[in-house]
């Protein structure tokens, strides 16, 4: 099951990227929400240091996003890539506490829609209304709370046992 | 000694590493080659357009794949959202449907009327339109477009700028046609434009979709006389739409008017396209024909030749 170990967060993501698009009978101010539960996967996979989720992929994802969902070309390519930068930088903040991790992600969560709702407005050149996203990113981090245990039991599903064979680490 | 970087050389699988992940130069050409393709769609290049476009179609079958396991969950939703919104919806069709008894009689009544003054006028009967019914398996509604993508394409021969309705009235109408799928421009897109009829005046105007859930209606005469409640239809003008195709009716204020749609579009599961082809274009297509001819023969005939043109 290496193949499966390796591919999950790649899988994940996609996954997640895919349903954004597919048509949910959601209202359109509030489908905002979707294109933010693959941010949520690549933010937990990018902080495990294990997980093989390189920055073309997460690029591949936004750009496929931009393709189905008719907008512009970059768009959610630029704002996935500044969520796996974001979690670059989290993973360098260490918290041992669950709720201080969750509270780090919804932390993310917020920046990235911010930056996505600041992109907007500079495509339009004309400050877009920020509502939709203020309530689409208090949405996703309650979905955050039920994505992640989601992709740590796909972690722990995928991972191989433990045991006490030495690697080299990649630092 | 060589320091051994980040003090991991071993680590057992699955063990955290504090210093975290790094970020590569290939990040940065990422976010060069992103923030270039947004500029050349804010810049709307052709090539992006085409390339999209090509691009969504081969990944159809891929999500007409994904929407096979998404439609029990989506099924599910419904029958909640349905239960919560019962009674009030029961209440409102019983309403409905006393008043359309009502009319019911009097629609057979002027029906007949019209046919019969119809006949008697020896009017032009209506173009039969044909339409094929289709699946919506993608949605875009972000802060860019109000689009959806429907599993029916020039292999249905359905092809640009056909309307489409559901049930309810119009949706929207097809902006891009591949084999196998479309893309229709919802009624609420920032790009729309359908030439309306309000009212029992038939007031015309335009209206103008602004990505919000209810469209604008645009040019409207100065003193028209409309109210709140009006319906609202395709009036047909510019033949890009039939006529009488219902939007929805007025509402908001009268100062800023705006139309409730009657079709959910935030909910379309089906739609049918209309094959209308636009009558004027013809007439335009047969005048340039007429004119190129004209052209030609000014250059191939000497009679039409100009006098004392030096040779």
């Amino acid at each position: 099951m290496m193949w499966l170990r390796f591919l999950m967060p790649v899988i994940s993501v996609v996954v997640l990227t895919l349903a954004a698009v597919l048509p949910w009978g959601l209202a359109a101010e509030d489908r905002f929400v979707l294109p933010l539960l693959p941010v949520i996967a690549i933010y937990r996979w990018t902080l495990d240091a294990d997980a093989w989720l390189p920055e073309w992929v997460v690029f591949l994802a936004g750009l496929t996003l931009d393709v189905l969902t008719q907008g512009p070309l970059g768009y959610w390519a630029l704002v996935y890539l500044f969520a796996y930068a974001v979690a670059l930088f989290a993973s360098r903040v260490r918290i041992d506490t669950v709720f201080g991790r969750m509270a780090l992600l919804a932390g993310a969560i917020g920046l990235v829609t911010a930056f996505a709702w600041l992109l907007a407005s500079l495509y339009f050149l004309q400050m877009l209304n920020w509502a939709p996203y203020a309530r689409s990113a208090i949405v996703a981090m309650f979905a955050a709370i039920l994505v992640v245990p989601v992709l740590d039991i796909l972690r722990s599903v995928s991972k191989p046992p433990r045991g006490i064979r030495l690697t080299r680490g990649s630092g | 000694m060589a320091r051994l970087k980040d003090d991991n050389l071993f680590l057992r699988r699955g063990d955290s590493v504090t210093a975290g992940k790094r970020a590569r130069p290939v990040l940065l050409l990422l976010v060069f080659v992103g923030a270039g393709l947004m500029l050349l769609s804010r810049l709307d290049h052709g090539m992006i357009g085409d390339v999209r476009w090509r691009a969504a179609s081969w990944l159809t079958p891929v999500l007409q794949g994904v929407m096979i396991p998404a439609a029990p969950v989506r099924e599910i939703g419904r029958t909640i959202s349905t239960q919560v919104d019962l009674g009030n919806e029961l209440a409102r069709l019983a309403r409905e449907n006393q008043k359309l008894e009502s009319w019911k009689w009097r629609a057979h009544q002027l029906e007949a009327k019209v046919a019969e003054l119809e006949a008697l006028a020896k009017v032009v009967p209506e173009q039969k339109l044909d339409f094929v019914t289709s699946r919506v398996i993608a949605e875009s509604s972000g802060a860019f477009v109000r689009s959806v993508t429907i599993d029916a394409g020039r292999g249905r021969n359905v092809k640009e700028g056909y309307p489409v309705i559901n049930a309810d009235g119009l949706v929207g109408r097809i902006v891009d046609a591949s084999q196998n799928v479309s893309r229709v421009l919802l009624a609420t897109d920032l790009n729309s434009r359908i030439p309306v009829q309000i009212g029992p005046n038939a007031v015309r105007g335009i209206l103008a979709g602004d990505n919000g859930p209810r469209p604008k209606i645009i040019y409207v005469p100065d003193g028209a006389n409309i109210a709140v409640g009006d319906d609202v239809a395709t009036s047909g003008t510019g033949g890009l739409f039939p006529a009488g195709l219902r939007l929805g009716t007025v509402a908001g204020s009268l100062s800023d008017p705006r139309v409730q749609l009657r079709a959910d579009v935030d909910r379309l599961d089906y739609v049918s396209v209309l094959f209308y082809a636009d009558p004027f274009r013809d007439l335009t297509d047969d005048l340039a024909n007429r004119k190129t001819a004209g052209e030609a023969n000014n250059v191939a005939s000497p009679v039409f030749a100009p006098i004392g043109k030096p040779k």
